[in-house]
């Protein structure tokens, strides 16, 4: 304790005021990694306006230190840095201090720091046009109205209906145009310094958007011969204002941790009203009165044409875009991590693709799906209902694939003679190697299950009517998640009964089956 | 008085020895300018900041007072703007308080209107075609809504004709201020410059501890770096104070908080096992302190960062664990991520741990650290056991069946459940698998591997997962519901 304080005694308060500004102006070179929005569930497209993910962001910068302590101010960094996460390295003697200053430079910032400080107030004679200059004092800070104290006496600015105006001397020297990050380090003498500046900062996103073409059915074909081809965009967001030119781009897939984090210190009101004195008159019009708004101005005629355009473009023939480069994948703890392989940019407010995952022939099979529900079994109305068309993929090297596959969105398109078609649109949760990948493309009509009313005297015994309309037979999948006393070809499938089979071409199948206990 | 404002209390009083302690010797403080005067700067003299972590802070401004003798009112500008004039204390030799007062009664220029009530201005008028300038005095008799005034005999609204009218007031009226000031009333034995230490609690400055990991899974080790980040909301600046952090919170449960963080998130780092060594670090009661090495302006809108901590290569882990909350069937899910360490002097670490965040970073394969979670971590004692979730494990994965549900009797149930636990990483894991809910007297029956019973409520598996491979445990339980 002692030692301390004759430390504090030693370190006078003179030293803090011996700093030298030293600004760095740009970074050499920038990596971004970027990081999913924690809440955005699988298949929510990013929030373009505000990405709610975020970025890790490292920098390097060469910086000229004086000798003696300076203080190092970093231009361009990411307006949605989060301070706390900062780090820096390569300064001589660390870091003594990180500030994160949101005091902005603004009309009441100025005031604020110019409160009992000497201004020039300058009076112009809307007559001549000449101008008068004299000495003030301001008495007020910048909430409500300002006062001033000059060789005339005491006035309040700008309720004379004459025009005045407040000059500065100069900056404050706490005010800044945006938020910035300085450090506070020190050096034996002076040196050129390479520093590496990593910090994470929010108002970035990324998604995978994954393109699937599948080949039509083909029952002529052995089931093992039909293919699919999987692409994936990397699409990333930058939401602020900051851009990175020629930038490292990572993005990292799986689910670390994120705290919601509290707000940061924001900056003091930085905008000035001018309250007078109560300034209403004899003729004031009476509240509540305003002038009807203008209508609307009529359509043009580009605003009416714009609406009839027809594209008449050749079809194109495949969904699947060619890529140029690719981003390969590392691992990264139990996180995946996507490098992009040459730098690019990230500009401002703007988003940006890069293909991800390449695999042209992936072994598929597809089946329509139903399943049984409580609501059939107690109080079923024996109506007929469609049935969901399912592509099923297992995520092994063997068929075609065996990679990670991050969450994203799904288009899946098939071929036709007028080009491809969208077949549906789905989603994908984050899926490893040697899980399954199961699309469900919607309700097909053609397809359909209908399901006897329970009856009362025998309520445990069901049957199905599966009716298929296309021309050429389809597998199904029917799972009975109940406990079944019997049932002709039903299997277990993830603890499941399932009956797997076939619907013939035109034709239909009919599945009975009894529960172990009665449906409540 | 609440238990927790007297607690409040007994902090302060705790801190503020501590500060006098660590503050006794005085600052040549320049000596401040009356607040009436105008002037550039601060008049804040020699400040001493002690924040805790709820919050409050205690701040202590010695300043130089140019005293009459007998009765004088002081006012005291610069001090916070959200200070609790209730809390103050000012105590100097010789010095007796006869009053305190906190005055928000703002200059502006409708608030000096309103008191020129009855005075006397003068107007300057200007002609708007010639520039001549006229200059009468009027006396001021009302002000709601508009002004009326009385200019030789003629009762008049300012500006009621829209022309240029300048009025100009003899002096500010007393007790107008320009900001909320606080003035204190005392009894100084004799004249002279005399230095007076004032003392008062403030809300809007508060600090949590940040802890950057780095984690190398090859060799099982962390560099741990700790910062304090300081933050001040609290629409002040404080130059070349002296700083003193204090780890906990003194009582103020109900007091808001106005710290960086008020929302708790989980899931939280946990303690396995609460540690019982002492460090070396500074203590004050319970408090652990974390005084400043050097004075450093503390600004209005301002996050600061001093380092606090730097261990290079402590002993670490990772691990795995998954929940599975009541007999469910589930689509395979991803199992937690866990990084284990321990805050022993013997793994490496050697410290407690004020609460704060903890955020991990591994190296890619260019060797650039890179994010891979963080954790809240509770204020931990040195050589705890620490356990911290960094998020889902993307290649871990675990699938959780209900085989069989059979009725037993009036109120027992008997349930056969399987759990297939994947690993598409190129290493072998253990995963940690608890399944809870299972209630007071159940039982386990049968199962495919040793399980352990970790409370009534709950059993664990260590389940041992190959690379690239998967592991399934059955068990048949028998519970009562």
């Amino acid at each position: 304790m002692r030692l301390l304080l004759f430390l504090l005694m030693l370190t006078a308060p003179a030293m803090v005021w011996a700093q030298q500004l030293v600004v760095s102006p740009a970074p050499d070179s920038v990596s971004i990694a970027i990081y999913r929005a924690p809440d955005r569930r699988p298949g929510q497209p990013i929030d373009r306006n505000n990405p709610r993910g975020y970025a890790l962001i490292t920098e390097t910068r060469t910086v000229d230190l004086p000798p003696g302590d300076a203080k190092l101010r970093f231009v361009g960094v990411a307006e949605g840095l989060y301070p706390e996460s900062a780090i820096i390295s390569g300064l001589p003697k660390g870091v003594i201090e990180k500030n994160r200053d949101s005091r902005l430079l603004s009309p009441a910032g100025l005031v604020d720091a110019y409160l009992r400080r000497s201004v020039t107030l300058e009076r112009t004679n809307l007559v001549t046009g000449e101008t008068r200059r004299q000495e003030a004092i301001l008495r007020t800070g910048s909430r409500g109205g300002i006062v001033i104290d000059s060789a005339d006496g005491i006035e309040a600015l700008r309720c004379s209906g004459l025009p005045e105006r407040l000059l500065f001397d100069g900056v404050p020297e706490d005010l800044s145009p945006r938020p910035t990050l300085t450090v506070l380090t020190s050096s034996d003498r002076a040196v050129r310094a390479t520093l590496r500046i990593t910090y994470l900062a929010e108002g970035f996103d990324w998604d995978a958007n994954y393109i699937v073409e599948a080949s039509a059915v083909d029952t002529n074909k052995p089931a093992s011969a039909q293919k699919l081809s999987l692409f994936a965009w990397l699409t990333v967001a930058n939401g602020g204002s900051q851009a990175f030119a020629d930038a490292q781009l990572l993005v990292v897939a799986g689910q670390p941790n994120k705290l919601r984090r509290g707000r940061q210190p924001q900056s003091p009101p930085v905008r000035l009203t001018l309250e007078c004195f109560p300034d209403q008159t004899t003729s004031d019009l009476p509240p509540g009165y305003a002038v009807p708004p203008p209508p609307p101005a009529p359509a043009t005629a580009a605003m009416l044409a714009r609406e009839s355009i027809v594209v008449t473009g050749a079809r194109m023939a495949s969904a699947v875009p060619v890529a140029a480069i690719q981003a390969a994948q590392e691992e990264l703890g139990d996180l995946k991590l996507y490098r992009v392989p040459e730098p690019i940019s990230v500009a401002a407010n703007a988003q940006k693709q890069v293909a991800m995952i390449v695999r042209p022939m992936v072994a598929y099979r597809t089946f329509y799906r139903a399943t049984v529900t409580d609501n059939d079994l107690c109080c079923g109305d024996g109506a007929a209902r469609p049935t969901e068309r399912v592509l099923r993929a297992d995520n092994v090297q063997r068929d075609g694939l065996g990679l990670p596959l991050p969450q994203g969105q799904i288009g899946v398109y098939e071929p036709s003679d007028y080009g491809p078609l969208l077949a549906g649109q789905t989603r994908i949760e984050d899926t490893a190697v040697g899980q399954k990948v199961e699309l469900a493309l919607g309700r097909r009509a053609d397809v359909q299950m209908q399901m006897g009313a329970p009856d009362e005297k025998r309520p445990r015994e069901f049957e199905i009517l599966l009716t298929n309309a296309r021309d050429r037979p389809v597998p199904f999948e029917l799972a009975v998640p109940f406990e079944l006393l019997r049932g002709e070809a039903f299997a277990k499938v993830d603890g499941v009964p399932t009956w797997t089979g076939t619907l013939p071409a035109n034709g239909e199948r009919r599945i009975a089956f009894e529960l172990r206990k009665p449906a409540e | 008085m609440p238990t927790s404002y007297a607690a409040l209390l007994l902090g302060s009083v705790l801190a503020i020895a501590a500060v006098q302690a660590a503050h006794a010797q005085p600052q040549a403080a320049q000596t401040p300018p009356s607040a009436d005067q105008p002037t550039a700067g601060s008049a804040q003299g020699d400040v001493a900041l002690t924040i805790y972590q709820n919050g409050q802070s205690l701040v202590q401004d010695r300043r130089l007072l140019g005293l009459p003798a007998g009765r004088s009112r002081q006012e005291f500008p610069d001090v916070s703007t959200q200070i609790r004039p209730e809390t103050v204390v000012l105590s100097g030799p010789g010095i007796g308080i006869v009053e305190q007062n906190f005055d928000y009664d703002l200059l502006t220029p409708g608030a000096l209107m309103q008191k020129a009530v009855g005075e006397t201005v003068t107007l300057l008028r200007t002609n708007p075609a010639t520039g001549a300038q006229t200059r009468e005095r009027a006396r001021v008799l009302a002000a709601n809504g508009g002004v009326v005034i009385e200019v030789d005999g003629h009762i008049e609204v300012l500006r009621d004709d829209g022309l240029p009218v300048r009025v100009i007031f003899d002096q500010v009226p007393s007790g107008l201020r320009a900001r909320p000031t606080l003035s204190v009333t005392l009894e100084a034995a004799r004249g002279g410059t005399v230095p007076v230490d004032l003392i008062y609690l403030t809300p809007g400055l508060g600090w949590a501890a940040d802890y950057v990991a780095l984690f190398d899974q090859t060799v099982g080790r962390i560099d741990v770096e700790g910062w304090v980040t300081l933050t001040n909301n609290s629409g002040t600046s404080y130059k070349a104070a002296s700083l003193l952090l204090v780890a906990g919170a003194p009582g103020g449960g109900n007091q808001p908080n106005y710290g960086r963080r008020t929302a708790p998130s989980p899931p939280p780092g946990s303690i396995i096992r609460a540690g019982t060594e002492t460090g070396t670090r500074e203590r004050l009661g319970d408090y652990i302190l974390y005084p400043l090495e050097r004075r450093t302006d503390v600004l209005d809108a301002q996050q600061k960062q001093v380092s606090f901590l730097d261990v290079k290569g402590s002993l670490a882990r990772s691990s795995y664990n998954f929940h599975v909350d009541g007999f469910t069937d589930g689509e395979p899910a991803s199992a937690s991520s866990v990084l284990k360490f321990s805050t022993s002097a013997r793994s490496g670490l050697g410290d407690q741990l004020p609460a704060g965040t903890v955020r991990v970073y591994m190296k890619d394969a260019s060797g650039s650290p890179q994010f891979v979670g963080e954790s809240n971590v509770p204020a931990t004692p040195m050589g705890s056991d620490l356990s911290i979730v960094t998020g889902q494990a993307f290649d871990v994965k675990v699938q959780t069946v209900v085989e069989q549900r059979e009725k037993r009797g009036d109120a027992r149930w008997r349930t056969t459940m399987s759990y297939r636990v994947s690993n598409a990483s190129a290493r072998p894991i253990t995963v940690e698998l608890t399944q809870d809910g299972i209630y007071g007297d159940a039982q386990v029956i049968e199962q495919s591997l040793e399980s352990e019973r970790v409370s009534a409520d709950s059993v664990r598996w260590q389940v041992p997962v190959p690379a690239n491979g998967s592991t399934s445990v059955t068990a048949i339980f028998d519970t009562r519901y």
